[in-house]
């Protein structure tokens, strides 16, 4: 019974094909602020962003032996998203979304069968580009409340104790 | 019947095996959802340390097709999945709660996709994976 069980199980591994990739993006070199909802953290001056442009980047992913030996297990597209908002004079990115696919190179069958041949998710990462309204003329206007409180002691040091009713 | 079965599956395999790609989304999410150490806009990059919570989730599309055959009949079931970007938002509001000046932190992004093609049918999956945590924002 076992042996027809490790015949079955031949079998099945010789005729039958499987591939793929798996694998983690990585954002821990972002310049920028990059957000999946529609939303921005940014310096209290700023009321809005506005998109100046769309971000669309394709990475594909590696695996060999039926999907289970990543061969770029770990891709950083901080890089790639830095060039884009730089190029685009951007800020930051809003809305940002990640599409996986199958690779065509996937259904090759009857190639796909060996373990040597390679597997592949297509990664598809798009959003849209901002930036902040008013950022520099804003900018000089930024006060800390250090910088208040020392304005206003200069004042009162100038002025007396306060003003005179 | 063993051709027979093999052909039938590789003939619906052709036909079918172009499943939609998994899309990650969190635009229903009212703060932001930040990648990367770089938290607001013209800032320098800072690490989040004041964690409240964490959550994780995935969306998975799937498509799979399997033929049964015996002498009296053939039965070919087809299964198929497709979830949506709502699983994301869902995790991260759950993980919210009430905190509306929160920083949300997405701290790994796993994509997987795979393509099995078996003696007696096929399976056929992406998917998108996110762990990330809720922190207090100042």
């Amino acid at each position: 019974m076992s042996k027809h069980i490790l015949i079955l199980g031949a079998l099945c591994l010789t005729l039958s094909g499987c591939t793929g990739a798996r694998g983690s993006l990585r954002f821990d070199q972002l310049d920028y602020p990059v957000s999946s909802s529609g939303y921005l953290y940014t310096p209290e001056a700023i009321t809005e962003v506005v998109v100046v442009d769309q971000m669309y980047l394709s990475v594909n992913l590696w695996g060999i032996g039926w999907s289970l030996i990543p061969l770029n297990g770990k891709v950083d597209v901080s890089d790639l998203i830095n060039y884009r908002i730089s190029a685009a004079g951007g800020e930051g990115i809003i809305n940002l979304s990640i599409t996986t696919d199958n690779c065509g190179i996937n259904y090759v069958w009857p190639l796909n069968m060996l373990p040597v041949w390679p597997g592949c998710v297509a990664v598809g990462i798009q959003g849209d580009i901002v930036r902040g309204v008013g950022l520099s003329d804003a900018s000089e206007e930024i006060h800390t409340v250090d910088e208040v409180v020392e304005v206003l002691l200069a004042a009162v040091s100038e002025h007396g104790t306060g003003p005179s009713r | 019947m063993f051709r027979v079965r093999y052909a039938c599956v590789l003939a619906v395999a052709l036909m079918t095996s172009c499943i939609a790609p998994t899309v990650m989304k969190t635009s229903n999410v009212t703060v932001p959802v930040m990648y990367g150490h770089v938290h607001e806009i013209g800032a320098e990059p800072a690490v989040l340390t004041d964690l409240k919570s964490g959550f994780s989730a995935k969306a998975e599309s799937m498509l799979s097709v399997s033929v049964e055959e015996n002498e009296y009949y053939s039965e070919t079931t087809t299964y198929s999945q497709f979830e949506g970007a709502n699983k994301f938002d869902a995790a991260i509001l759950t993980a919210q709660g009430t905190c509306h000046q929160c920083a949300v932190q997405v701290h790994n992004v796993k994509v997987g996709a795979y393509h099995s093609f078996l003696i007696a049918g096929l399976i056929e999956a992406n998917w998108v994976r996110i762990d990330g945590g809720i922190y207090n924002y100042e």
